[in-house]
């Protein structure tokens, strides 16, 4: 197709994502007013990125510590995959860096006589286009040895661009279904409800288990998926439902916050917060008193780091499914047969959310063992895992060329031990293997199929 | 002449350094201690599952003498190899430079075999490791790519630090003890007295010299990477376990269908 960005290794600044319009961009200011100011782009961002670097102190030590060593790029799935050092860690903590000389008193005309230049429009926008090619995966963090985490200065610099209008039109497009909606995918109540019939349908026929499912009722535990699991990952929704209903959990949907994602995290706090602070608020209305989360990495972080701090605050517990799935294996109170996944290879790839972030990476592989027979870890796994390419609000059409790079090293890594299945439990791993696995399989000759855990779960129940 | 140039390197250098030094690092970690947020979130540890003060503060010390994040690289060893020579050697080096300032209670002899021998060792693989980070700096065009001005110009300043040192140790041989010690004593105890020191060989002059200029500049620069990292929420805080304490069996979360028993509702 024409008119498609192509990418050529060294230089990958053609892949750039849509700007939200300003319509849509006065739509997020209900959450996060712009600051009152001129319109002189620049000089804004400029004075915005002068703030975060004065007031965070990621950012500052980021600015600091750094040496320049370059381990981030061996590192960043970013730089390996397209050879474009801005691209990379430490190449887009640069242009910040340049971004912030030059600029005004002696130190500035000494700098500028350095070479420094200020930063102008067009720096902006090559700001934005490789600050919106990061996956916030936080490989870096984890090989810096001073532990820089460049996804948080990726996250406050988005934030700093986003306060001047400048922001991707698919993560504003999300954020603002969310906060109007309450799910990222806008799913209206009756579409959530009569997918979670749908599923009911099909597990009666599957499982021969028929059971009510409590909406929007008053029940001991709010249960939050992902909105894409009403939509895309229906396996992985059947294996919540046929677990909580043999554990005997008591527990809810919600249709006012179907949504454990929260894309706050991948710009702004302030969007972060809102949407969060939504979920919490529809907790404490149930009267619930506990929370359960569903599979989604960059859901989890935001859930683990922020929300559960606040039910806290209200006396609400919360724990991943996972550790609920845990503790009833361990009590005998749920049976798998691991038989009912066949004899395929399975291999785990840690979601980036859940290893570098959540900590839950020993979790998932206690479920693994118990529900499939042939299981592996991927050669890169735990922390030091391959993002699936689509992280950090990536999962957009117009960069699916840097998504499809981005997506072979893992691929590369599941090949490598002869994987037939890859099993990662996150929504956005999800979509984003839906959408490049039919292409690398095409082009390698491979049948790789993928899944979520929950869905494994499912199968292997014993009714 | 030598008068003039021994008096801005033993009285004049020594003070302004001194000054810089404590300005430069009350200026710095005033600027980490006032920036707090952390982008909104709990925890930012990188390390996963640290829970516990005794897991963060092993993961640092780790961190810091094994540097184990850059031992399974993926393409690169030189990194590894080039921070662990440089790193070990100059920390051996600087700790031996204690002797000129506290008493050591072993005989001239020994001492002056340990600094050969041991000094020497070190030193060679602190240049050694150097010149390995060095070589790889300006040999990969992708590390050359993310390479300053700064970068260069404190390796620079060191490359000249450890081959003067070096060259006192292993070739020259002059008497600190009754030279350099008194008088660094002499200034670190404001009591400046220049008399030890001079006449004292040039290759020592420039040593001195590049050293202080070295060290006035670590708070302006990235050599403030070695107390920096102190201060970054990523490897200095603990984060909190989640899925501990599920309610139990008996609990209300468990009670919508005793196992067994018939669909309740």
């Amino acid at each position: 197709m024409s008119g498609k960005p192509t990418l050529t290794y060294g230089d990958s600044s053609s892949v750039v994502p849509f700007w939200a319009k300003p319509e849509l961009v006065s739509k997020l200011e209900k959450v996060a007013p712009h600051p009152e100011g001129t319109k002189d782009l620049a000089r804004d961002v400029r004075a915005g990125l002068r703030s975060a670097v004065a007031h965070n102190r990621n950012v500052r030590i980021a600015v600091d510590a750094c040496v320049h060593c370059g381990a981030c790029l061996d590192a960043c799935p970013a730089y390996l995959a397209t050879g474009d050092v801005h691209n990379s860690p430490v190449g887009r903590a640069d242009l910040v860096r340049q971004a912030l000389k030059g600029d005004g008193g002696p130190l500035g005309r000494l700098e500028r006589w350095f070479g420094a230049r200020p930063l102008d429009d067009a720096g902006v926008h090559a700001l934005a286009t490789y600050y919106y090619q990061c996956l916030e995966c936080r490989r870096c963090g984890e090989t810096c040895v001073f532990g820089i985490d460049q996804a948080d200065v990726t996250r406050s610099v988005r934030s700093v661009l986003a306060d001047q209008g400048l922001v991707s039109r698919y993560v504003a497009t999300v954020i603002e279904a969310s906060e109007r909606t309450g799910n990222n995918l806008g799913l209206p109540p009756p579409a959530i409800k009569s997918t979670i019939d749908f599923c009911r349908d099909e597990i009666k026929e599957e499982k021969q288990l028929d059971f009510p499912v409590k909406v929007d009722a008053p029940a001991y535990a709010l249960f939050v998926p992902p909105s894409a699991d009403f939509f895309l990952n229906l396996e992985t929704l059947k294996g919540y439902m046929t677990f909580f209903h043999l554990a005997g959990v008591d527990y809810t949907f919600t249709t006012e916050h179907a949504e454990l994602g929260n894309f706050g995290l991948f710009v702004d706090e302030k969007h972060l917060r809102a949407i969060a602070d939504h979920l919490v608020g529809i907790a404490r209305k149930l009267e619930v008193k506990f929370v359960i989360a569903g599979e989604c990495g960059h859901g989890w972080r935001a859930f683990k780091q922020y929300v559960i701090p606040r039910l806290e605050e209200h006396g609400i517990g919360a724990a991943h499914v996972f550790h609920l799935v845990i503790d009833a294996a361990k009590r005998g109170a749920v049976k798998f047969d691991p038989t009912k996944n066949g004899a395929t290879r399975y291999v785990y790839q840690d979601p980036c959310n859940y290893a570098r972030g959540g900590d839950l990476i020993d979790e998932p592989r206690f479920l693994l063992e118990r529900v499939v027979t042939n299981r592996q870890d991927s050669p890169h796994s735990r922390e030091r895992t391959w993002c699936c390419g689509g992280g950090g609000g990536m999962l957009t059409d117009e960069l699916m060329p840097l998504r499809l790079e981005y997506a072979k090293l893992w691929f590369d890594d599941a090949l490598s031990i002869g994987a037939e299945h890859v099993v990662r439990p996150c929504a956005i791993c999800k979509a984003q293997l839906n959408a490049t696995l039919p292409k690398l399989n095409k082009a390698r000759s491979t049948k790789v199929a993928y899944s979520g855990l929950m869905d494994l779960v499912y199968r292997a129940l014993v009714p | 002449m030598d008068s003039v140039i021994e008096l801005t390197v033993f009285l004049v250098l020594p003070y302004v350094t001194l000054v810089a030094l404590v300005v430069g690092a009350a200026i710095r970690i005033r600027s980490w201690l006032s920036a707090r947020a952390i982008t909104g979130l709990r925890s930012v540890a990188v390390v996963p599952n640290t829970f516990r003060t005794r897991g963060v503060l092993k993961d640092l010390f780790r961190r810091v003498f094994t540097f184990y994040t850059f031992s399974n690289m993926e393409t690169d060893r030189t990194l590894y190899v080039g921070s662990l020579l440089f790193h070990y050697g100059i920390v051996i080096v600087l700790a031996s430079h204690l002797a000129l300032v506290v008493p050591v209670p072993i005989s001239a002899q020994l001492h002056s075999e340990i600094a050969l021998y041991l000094g020497g060792a070190s030193g060679l693989a602190a240049f050694a490791g150097l010149l390995l980070l060095l070589g790889r700096r300006v040999g990969r065009p992708r590390i050359r790519s993310v390479s300053f001005f700064d970068d260069y110009f404190a390796v620079g300043l060191l490359v000249g630090v450890i081959v003067f040192g070096l060259l006192q140790t292993l070739v020259f041989r002059p008497d600190y003890m009754d030279t350099v010690s008194p008088w660094l004593i002499s200034i670190l105890t404001f009591q400046p007295n220049l008399a030890p020191i001079a006449g004292v060989g040039t290759v020592t002059i420039v040593h001195i010299a590049l050293t202080l200029i070295f060290l006035a500049y670590v708070p302006y620069g990235k050599m403030v990477h070695v107390v920096a990292y102190l201060f970054n929420p990523t490897v200095t805080r603990t984060s909190q376990p989640v899925g501990a304490e599920i309610p139990a069996p008996d609990s209300g979360l468990w009670a919508a269908r005793p196992r067994g028993g018939p669909d309740e509702r």
